[in-house]
Order: C-alpha cells, then sequence, then structure tokens
C-alpha cells in the first residue's frame, strides 16, 4: 500500500479543511495523486475508493464540497489509524532506575487529587492541604514526586520552603536527576531551593554546581551556594573571593561559612572584617572560630578596646566605642576557653565603671552582655562569684545571679537566699524608682521564664541573655517552696507558672481565683488561664469551673468571638468524663459558641 | 434492628461540610423528637430549622440494602444533614423513644412497595410505547441532525483556519438547539471541536495564537469527521426507528449513546445485556473535568476477573449538580455484583450495578488479572488498529499487556512481549490523566520484566504513532497505580 501517497491525500485534506473547503474545487495538488492512487487500486482496492473521494471532492460544486472533503477526510484517517507506527527500533537498554523505594501506591484518589491540585495550582489554602497530608504521612506515594517538585517553583514561597524541607527529602536520592535537569544558575526561588536541596541529597555530585553559581549566580544563589561548600582547602579561595563581594548579604553567608576554618587566611579575613564595617556579620562566625591566633585576637583587642573607652573623658566620644565594644562582646557568645572566662570575670569586676557610662547602648547594657556570656562560658566558678555578689548588684544584673545560681547552687540554697526579694512590700509613692521593687520583679521576671510552661518567646532579648536562658532551660529546678510563697504574696502569675499537681493550697488559691474573676461583669481573659493551670494541677473541681466559665461565656450579654476559642482549645484536655456535660449543656448556647466547641468535644470523645 | 455505625454515617453524606452539619444539628439540641418505630427498622424525629415549622426527618431501614432518607427540609443535597443528623444522633446512643410510625411515613412506606410491586410487575410486562410521541421525537432528533449537518458544513467550508472566537461562541449558542432537539451526544461532540479553540484561560474571549493553532488542526479535523460520521450513521439509525417505532435502540453498536440516549437498567435488561455474579477489580481510577459536557467525570477502569474484559465504570457529575453528587473515589477491594448491565458499544463498554458487595483482594485475585493479560503484542495491535478505524469509536481503549521487558530505546520508554514486539509508552495526547511515564524509572527493578502492564492506547494524528500510557502495574501481590 503506498502510505506515502496517503500521507500526502491526508496532508491535503488538512490543508483545505483549514482554508476552507469551497477552495477544493479543481484543487491540483490533489488531482495530481488521482492517478497513482488509481493504480495502486489495482492491488489495494481500498486506495482505488481514494481516488474516487478525490475526485468526487475536485468535481462537486463548492456547495457539497463540505460532505466530500469530510467523505475523503473520513477515509484517509480511517486508514491511516490502521497504519500507526508502534515498535521502536534499536538496542533495548535497561531503564534507568533511582534508589527510591518502593512507595506505596494505595492512597485513595479523594486523596490523592486535591493534593496534587494544592501543589500544582494558584489559590489560597493550598498550605494548610500540603502539611496536613505530609503530616499523616500522605506523601509516601510515588505519583507525588512530580506535583512536589514543581510546587519548588511555586510562587507562595512558603510552599516551595515547605517541600523542599520536609516533603522532597523523603525521596531521597532519587529526584537528583530531576533537579539538575532544571536547575538554573542565574535563578532565584525555586532554583536556589533546588540547590539546597540537591546539595542536601548529594554534596559531591552537588559541588561542580555550586561553583557555578559562585561565579556566574544571582545573589541569592550565592547566600545559599557558600554554605555548600564544606570544609576542603581547595574551596577557600572562592570563599575568600566571596567575603569580599559588594553584596552585604553575600559576605555575610561567605564569613559564615569560614567561621570554623584555622587556615590563616580565613582567620586574618575575619579580624580584618572584625576591625572594620562588617563587625556585626563577623562577630558571630568569629565566636566559633576555633584558631589560637583568632582567640588570642579577640582577648587582646577586647582588653584593649576597653582601656582605652574608659580613659575616654567626654560622653560624646565614648559613644561610639562603646556601641562598637558591646557589638564585639558577641565574639565571645559561644566561646568556653579559659582566656575567654578570665577576661569576662575580669570585666564582670570592672562593672562599676562600665555602669557609669550612659546612653543608647549603656554600660548597663554590656554588663549585661558580660554576665550572660559568662554564664554562656558554663564556667561553674565564674557563675559562682556572679551569685555570691548578688546583694551588691544592680536590680539589672540580678536576674543573672539567679541564672548562675540555679547552675551552680542547690535549689534549696538558691531559694534562701533569693526569696527574701520576692517579699518585698511596695511603697506606693515612688513604685517605679524603688530598687527594691525592681530587684523583685526581676527575680520574678527570670522565674517566670524559666518555669513558662509553654513555648517561651525570647524574641525582643539580647542574643546572648536569650541563650543564657535557653541553656538553663524550662526544667530548671526550683524549690517547692517557691510555689508557697507566690501563693503567700498573692502572685497568681507566678502561681501559674510555677503550680504543680496534688498541691491542695495551689487548688485552692485557683479556686478562689476563679471565682473571684466569675463574679466580674465580663468575661476575663484571666478565666482561660486559670483553667489551663487547673488541668495541669488535675484539680479536683476543674470540670466543675469549666462548666461555670462555660456557662458564663455563653451568656448573651457581651460576646467576643475569640472568648469560646480560649474554651474550646482546652475541651480535649479535660477529663473524659466532661464531654457529656459539655454536650449537655451546649444546646443552651449561641450557634456560633457551639461550632467552635463542638469539634473540640468530639476529639475529647474520642481520645485514647 | 438498625446497624449502623459513624463511617456508615459518614460514608452516607455527599460532602464533608455535610458530615459537619450533620454533627453540628445534634451538638446544638436541633432535633425536637426523637423516636424509632417498634419494629426497630425506621428512625424519624423532628429537627428544628429557620422557619416556624420544625422539620419531619426519617430515616427508614425496612430494607436495609437500600435505605430511604426523607426529610420535608427544601435542600437539594440527599441526604440533607437533617437525615444524617438524626443517623448520627441514633449512633451516638442518644434516646430514641419507641413511637408508632407517622401516618405520612407509613403511606409512603406502602407507596414504595406498591412501586416495588409495580417495578416488579412492570418488568414482565411488555413496555408499551407512546408510538406517536417517539415519532415526533425521532422527528425532532432528525431535524436536530439537519442542523447539526448544517453547522458542520458551514464550518468546514469556512475552513478551521477561519474558526475564530467569535465564530465558535455563535457555534457554541446554536449548539443549544440540539439539546432541544433530544441529541445531546451530538451537542458534547459539537463542544469538543468547539472547545478546542479556547484560550489558556478556557475562554474564547481572544483568537488563538498561530501556533497554538497548528497544534489543534489535526485534531479539530478528526473531530469534524466523527461530527460528519455521527451524522451519517444517525440519520440512518433515526430513520429506521422512525419508520418503525417498535424498534429497540441499537445495542450492536454505541451509537444510541453518540445521540444521547441515556440507558436505564431496565432497557439493558431486556435487551439481555446483563451478566450475573461478577468479580470486579479496580485497575486504574480517574476523575477529570469535561468542558465539553459541561460535567465532573469519575472513570473507574474495571477488570471483570471472571472474563478478562475491561470494563468502565462513568458517574456524571453536571456543573449545576455538581454539590449534590458523590463523588466516586478509587476502589481497592474485589467488588462482587449480582447483576451487571453493560452497555452497548465499544472495546470497554461501561458497565453499572444496583447493588455491589466489596471482599477483600487476594493474591488469587492478582494472578487472575495477570492470566487475562494479552501476551501477544502483535494481536492486540491488530485488534486495536481495526477498531480505531471506525469514526466513532472510542480512540482511547484500555488493555491489559503481560510484557515480558520494559526498558528503554533512545529516551523513549518501551515494552516489550516473549516475540520482541514491542509498544513505546507516551503521555503525548493524554493529558487528562495525572502524568505517569516519568514513574517506571523509580520503581524497583522487578517490576521491568515479567508484569502486567494496564495501558491506554493513542494513535497521534499528526506522528501516526501508535502509542500507550502506563496506568497501572499489576504484579502477583498489588496493583501499582500510576496513575489515581
Amino acid at each position: 500500500m503506498s502510505i506515502a501517497a496517503l500521507t500526502q491525500v491526508y496532508d491535503e485534506t488538512r490543508r483545505l479543511a483549514i482554508a476552507g473547503s469551497s477552495l477544493a474545487g479543481g484543487d491540483f495538488r490533489l488531482k495530481k495523486l488521482i492517478p497513482p492512487l488509481k493504480k495502486a487500486g489495482a492491488k489495494a482496492p481500498v486506495m482505488g475508493k481514494v481516488a474516487d473521494a478525490i475526485d468526487r471532492l475536485v468535481e462537486c460544486p463548492a456547495k457539497d464540497s463540505a460532505q466530500a472533503l469530510l467523505e475523503l477526510s473520513t477515509l484517509v484517517n480511517a486508514i491511516l489509524y490502521t497504519q500507526g507506527e508502534t515498535g521502536a527500533d534499536g538496542k533495548m537498554g535497561a531503564i534507568p532506575t533511582s534508589d527510591m523505594e518502593m512507595l506505596a501506591t494505595t492512597t485513595s484518589a479523594r486523596v490523592i487529587k486535591p493534593l496534587i491540585e494544592a501543589l500544582t495550582t494558584t489559590g489560597s489554602g493550598r498550605l494548610e492541604i500540603i502539611r496536613d497530608a505530609q503530616q499523616r504521612g500522605a506523601f509516601q506515594d510515588l505519583r507525588l514526586v512530580n506535583p512536589a517538585l514543581e510546587a519548588l517553583d511555586d510562587v507562595y514561597g512558603e510552599i516551595g520552603d515547605f517541600v523542599a524541607d520536609e516533603v522532597l527529602p523523603l525521596f531521597g536520592k532519587a529526584i537528583y536527576p530531576e533537579l539538575k535537569a532544571k536547575f538554573d544558575p542565574k535563578g532565584r526561588g525555586g532554583h536556589v531551593r533546588r540547590l539546597r536541596l540537591m546539595h542536601r541529597l548529594d554534596p559531591q555530585a552537588t559541588r561542580p554546581l555550586v561553583e557555578e553559581v559562585l561565579e556566574t549566580g544571582s545573589k541569592e544563589m550565592k547566600v545559599a551556594a557558600l554554605p555548600c561548600l564544606g570544609d576542603s582547602k581547595e574551596h577557600l579561595p572562592h570563599l575568600l573571593d566571596q567575603a569580599g563581594s559588594r553584596n552585604k548579604e553575600v559576605r555575610a553567608a561567605a564569613l559564615k561559612a569560614i567561621a570554623t576554618r584555622k587556615d590563616s587566611e580565613a582567620v586574618d579575613t575575619l579580624i580584618k572584617a572584625l576591625s572594620g564595617a562588617d563587625l556585626e556579620i563577623a562577630a558571630g562566625p568569629a565566636s566559633r572560630n576555633p584558631s589560637p591566633k583568632m582567640a588570642k585576637f579577640l582577648v587582646e583587642d577586647a582588653a584593649r578596646q576597653l582601656d582605652e573607652l574608659v580613659e575616654i573623658k567626654t560622653k560624646a566620644k565614648q559613644k561610639k566605642p562603646l556601641a562598637r565594644f558591646y557589638s564585639f562582646l558577641m565574639c565571645f557568645a559561644e566561646r568556653t576557653d579559659k582566656k575567654t572566662v578570665d577576661l569576662l570575670a575580669d570585666f564582670f569586676e570592672r562593672r562599676d565603671e562600665l555602669a557609669a557610662i550612659k546612653g543608647d547602648i549603656s554600660g548597663e547594657d554590656v554588663n549585661r552582655r558580660v554576665a550572660s556570656s559568662l554564664i554562656l562560658t558554663g564556667s561553674k566558678p565564674a557563675m559562682k562569684k556572679i551569685a555570691d555578689v548578688h546583694e551588691t548588684l544592680d536590680p539589672s544584673l540580678l536576674d543573672c545571679a539567679l541564672m548562675a545560681a540555679i547552675e551552680t547552687q542547690k535549689p534549696k540554697e538558691v531559694y534562701d537566699r533569693f526569696s527574701p526579694y520576692l517579699r518585698v512590700k511596695a511603697s506606693p509613692k515612688k513604685k517605679r524608682s524603688d530598687p527594691a521593687l525592681q530587684k523583685q520583679e526581676a527575680i520574678r521576671d527570670l522565674l517566670i521564664t524559666t518555669a513558662y510552661r509553654f513555648d517561651y518567646d525570647y524574641w525582643g532579648r539580647d542574643y546572648d541573655y536569650a541563650h543564657a536562658l535557653a541553656r538553663l532551660g524550662h526544667k530548671a529546678k526550683l524549690d517547692p517552696r517557691w510555689l508557697d510563697i507566690a501563693i503567700e504574696t498573692d502572685d497568681l502569675e507566678l502561681v501559674e507558672t510555677l503550680a504543680r499537681p496534688k498541691h491542695k493550697a495551689t487548688n485552692d488559691f485557683l479556686s478562689k481565683k476563679f471565682e473571684a474573676k466569675l463574679k466580674g461583669k465580663d468575661v476575663d481573659y484571666e478565666l482561660g488561664r486559670l483553667l489551663d493551670t487547673m488541668i495541669q494541677t488535675e484539680h479536683p473541681r476543674l470540670v466543675e469551673h469549666f462548666l461555670d466559665g462555660l456557662k458564663k461565656i455563653g451568656s448573651p450579654r457581651r460576646q467576643y468571638f475569640y472568648h469560646p476559642y480560649w474554651f474550646a482549645r482546652l475541651i480535649p484536655q479535660l477529663p473524659k468524663k466532661a464531654a457529656p456535660k459539655i454536650e449537655e449543656m451546649l444546646p443552651s448556647m449561641p450557634e456560633k459558641v457551639i461550632d467552635a466547641l463542638a469539634p473540640c468535644v468530639d476529639e475529647l470523645k474520642t481520645k485514647e | 434492628m438498625i446497624e449502623i455505625d459513624q463511617s456508615y454515617v459518614d460514608a452516607a453524606a455527599p460532602n464533608a461540610a455535610a458530615i459537619k452539619n450533620g454533627r453540628g444539628l445534634v451538638l446544638k439540641g436541633k432535633f425536637v423528637k426523637l423516636h424509632q418505630s417498634e419494629d426497630e427498622t425506621l428512625l424519624f424525629g423532628e429537627c428544628k430549622g429557620s422557619g416556624k415549622s420544625n422539620y419531619q426527618t426519617s430515616c427508614d431501614f425496612v430494607r436495609p440494602d437500600s435505605p430511604v432518607f426523607r426529610c420535608s427540609c427544601p435542600s437539594r443535597q440527599f441526604p440533607c444533614k437533617h437525615c444524617l443528623g438524626l443517623m448520627y444522633a441514633f449512633v451516638d446512643g442518644k434516646k430514641f423513644t419507641t413511637a408508632a410510625v407517622p401516618e405520612d411515613v407509613a403511606s409512603k412506606r406502602e407507596k414504595v412497595e406498591k412501586r416495588v410491586e409495580k417495578k416488579k410487575a412492570d418488568a414482565e410486562k411488555p413496555r408499551k410505547v407512546n408510538k406517536a410521541a417517539l415519532k415526533k421525537k425521532v422527528q425532532a432528533q432528525l431535524d436536530g441532525l439537519d442542523l447539526l449537518e448544517k453547522l458542520t458544513g458551514d464550518l468546514v467550508r469556512m475552513g478551521m483556519g477561519n474558526t475564530s472566537a467569535k465564530t465558535a461562541r455563535q457555534i457554541e449558542e446554536q449548539a443549544k438547539q440540539l439539546g432541544n432537539a433530544y441529541l445531546p451526544g451530538a451537542q458534547a461532540a459539537l463542544h469538543n471541536y468547539t472547545k478546542l479553540f479556547l484560550n489558556e484561560e478556557g475562554r474564547f474571549d481572544a483568537d488563538l495564537a498561530a501556533t497554538q493553532r497548528e497544534a489543534i488542526y489535526s485534531e479539530a479535523l478528526d473531530q469534524l469527521t466523527r461530527l460528519h460520521s455521527l451524522l451519517k450513521q444517525g440519520r440512518a439509525y433515526l430513520s429506521k426507528r422512525f419508520e418503525d417505532p417498535e424498534l429497540q435502540p441499537d445495542t450492536e453498536s454505541s451509537i444510541a449513546a453518540w445521540l444521547g440516549h441515556a440507558w436505564q437498567l431496565r432497557e439493558l435488561r431486556d435487551a439481555g445485556l446483563v451478566e450475573n455474579d461478577v468479580e470486579l477489580v479496580q485497575l486504574a481510577f480517574n476523575s477529570y473535568d469535561d468542558v465539553a459536557r459541561r460535567e465532573y467525570v469519575d472513570v473507574g477502569i474495571w477488570m471483570n476477573v471472571n472474563t478478562g474484559r475491561v470494563v468502565l465504570t462513568q458517574t456524571f457529575r453536571p456543573y449545576k449538580a455538581a454539590k449534590y453528587i458523590k463523588s466516586e473515589d478509587s476502589f481497592f477491594q474485589v467488588a462482587l455484583v449480582k447483576e451487571l448491565c453493560v452497555y452497548p458499544g465499544d472495546v470497554n463498554p461501561r458497565v453499572r450495578w444496583e447493588q455491589m458487595s466489596p471482599r477483600p483482594i487476594d493474591k488469587k485475585d492478582f494472578g487472575r488479572i495477570r492470566k487475562h493479560g494479552k501476551s501477544d503484542f502483535a494481536a492486540v495491535i491488530k485488534e486495536v488498529k481495526t477498531h480505531l478505524k471506525a469514526p466513532l469509536a472510542d480512540k482511547r481503549p484500555v488493555y491489559v499487556l503481560n510484557y515480558a521487558r520494559m526498558g528503554c530505546v533512545g529516551e523513549e520508554y518501551v515494552i516489550e512481549d516473549g516475540k520482541k514486539n514491542r509498544l513505546v509508552l507516551t503521555e503525548t495526547g493524554m493529558a487528562e490523566e495525572p502524568r505517569s511515564c516519568h514513574l517506571l524509572g523509580m520503581l524497583p527493578k522487578p517490576l521491568h520484566s515479567g508484569q502486567t502492564l494496564v495501558a491506554r492506547f493513542h494513535h497521534d494524528l499528526d506522528t501516526r504513532q501508535l502509542r500507550i500510557k502506563p496506568l497501572s502495574i499489576v504484579t502477583d501481590s498489588a496493583i501499582v497505580r500510576l496513575t489515581l
């Protein structure tokens, strides 16, 4: 069969269908095909039929041309459908396989489809779907690999980050070729995520790409590439090169990447940065640098700076060097060597000299940083020294003293030494400036922070102070009598933080406070917190109080949308027996309250 | 005794919001009365709504396999949140007092019984045809075909190159008349042509760019020839019915469905298109948006493991009613169907059933599927080509193929049978299902030889290649789904 002639006919019919069949009359290109087809028709009659159909088309009047063209096209299509090529010539090789473990493919379409849509389309509410699926383990499915890869470029950056950090690493090295194929070193957003991910999956193979982007990549790409270079000597020139970049973000990334190197070029670069305008971005890396040269420089330079600082007589001239010294102290945030401890201990001794300097950044601030850094070194003798001099300390340093005491002394001792600060009675006249009261506040604040049951937000605190706090952790051992004194001084907030189960005095105190708040005209924010505390203390009257509180927010007096939520989030933590009682109350409550509470009641009911 | 649990009620709900709202009614105490009948077959009660009078809600389990949900509320969702709420209340162990079956329910029950009996009696009775009405309908259909012929003729004379956004929209307007002429199938076929001229946003607002146009012409011409064949075959079929109104819808070909005939199970039964005691295993699933039909379509691809035939279930959810119709989901068990109704038509006929019970799938079932797979590709290819030749045939038939090897030739994925016949795997032209070829490299090595592939055939008109898209791989212990 003359397939070539047939495909020619097909092309001509297609052309005429595009141009319009009314032009088919007398079409010479089609006419030309009639004789060879007729000839072929002798062997294969169907060719003869095609020739006849062409004949009819080119001869018919314009008004019938559509029918004739479609007749011809139907015939040709039908034949061509039987002539489809199927095979593939050549040697068959194995499919390059990845190391991906076979992942389940039995997730139902109702889960998979919305997830694929969330990953590959735009619109709101998608991150929730993706996060939810990740938590339920729904991503353990082959079919989601590609949609997840596509999501790297999502217009909503948070989705891209989430997928890069939490989802794609699940699939392992197998996705590497796909990542590489789409990678653009000059790109941003998704491409930066690709580079980070490729480095995470296979640092060795990614090395050439990293080098490439350091040469030609975008700013974002360079920042991402620098940490990927690692410790090998051959890459040091790249890093040093980028440390001189015109862009601050790139410089910061380069300094961070050379932080732990002992090579003299690296150390010199860091020292140079510390001495110039890049102090802020170099201090962190310098504090992690292990070279003796750096340690020597830091100790000597800091001592020199302080000596020079106290020599300056005019306040205005002190301002700048003080600010610089304050920043420079960050170089000791992660150092624990003896020289650092000695230096900081010396600075701590000179606290009165420093305290005299006032300003936006004051000597007091410097003292706090010194004390915090000293605690961070973990040196027991140094900490003991801070704790021992607590009586002589300014209120702004007292919390550091308590912190040091908790780290080095027995809970009983700490209590005996520091609890008297809490018993101070305020003199109503000079509330703010009373140092005794300021000291009380400092102790309270630290106790609340350390014993805080919830995730404490360190935001807004000094970096090193926050780290010193974090070092102490939430589980600092405190003497049980702190709770007694909190009740005695009627300090609700402190009771709430220190409360522990099966402590009768606490439970009575909480009940008393709760009942008092309940009597108030409006719903008090404290009600929710009190109930929360009662859950922690396994309060015997918890359910009773909860229902009373619920009654209060259900009453039609002034309501805010957030009231029900305070209560709703507590419901799953209540004992199971509370569920029927809450359900019983629900019908009498406003609809909005029920809508907020209903899912939580369900959760409580299904609690194990 | 009514045996339902929470998951039963959840499954009965048409969507997640209905579940939440139904539960909400119970928690809010909206049910003012909760009763059950003495014989414990009926739950009924009253539910407070926004209006003055309460809704009368009942769930009737007198026939547990086909419960009846009734409610006096105006909701179009079925079952409505009140019926769901009533069942949740029951499942939650709320107190249902025994009471006499309400009069209206009793009368409705009677009516149902009568209806069932009548249905049975009707099924035995020969069906009377209102010949005059049928004739009128067929005449309207024939007139509709004349209109379709005119539209198609205009399109072809004008040329596809001159089809602009404006003309496409005009044709869509005129195509509405085909719906009035009882030709929804023909209308959809015409939409299938015009939808090719939609721009990227799915609108007729702007004309397509030249490059985009070039890509669709082959497909558009195929659609036109299809319309032409539909006209020809449709007219022949309808003329015959016009002459002889007693004539039953054609069961040999799919022409009746093409013209838009909605087959009723009874008709299928009458025509003997029924198989008994069938076991079905779902091989793949797909859910897509059919722009031409203005419907969402859920398609299940199943194998009748008794015979090895690959069949399809289709659930159509028109845009307008999508909220009220339950969407289908993939199915991982074996469906035991007492009576399977098979639609007339293609390689993969559509099937439907009224009642089905599931059972867990086991190794033997996978073995049976694999046994039914075709091991001689040459024979399959011949069969597919013969099938594709017919203008109104399903152009994307699904086959189950046993391959000896799966590998690469150049950039392409290929499967090979024992006689070294090859088939090339591709995604092109089959965008409705999620992409699947790229997954082959991620599969473990043992899946690259001696397994069974569920594949969809597609003939590309431009490249003139007949290729397949992999949907699932059946091993002796699992069905590895590559799409949905």
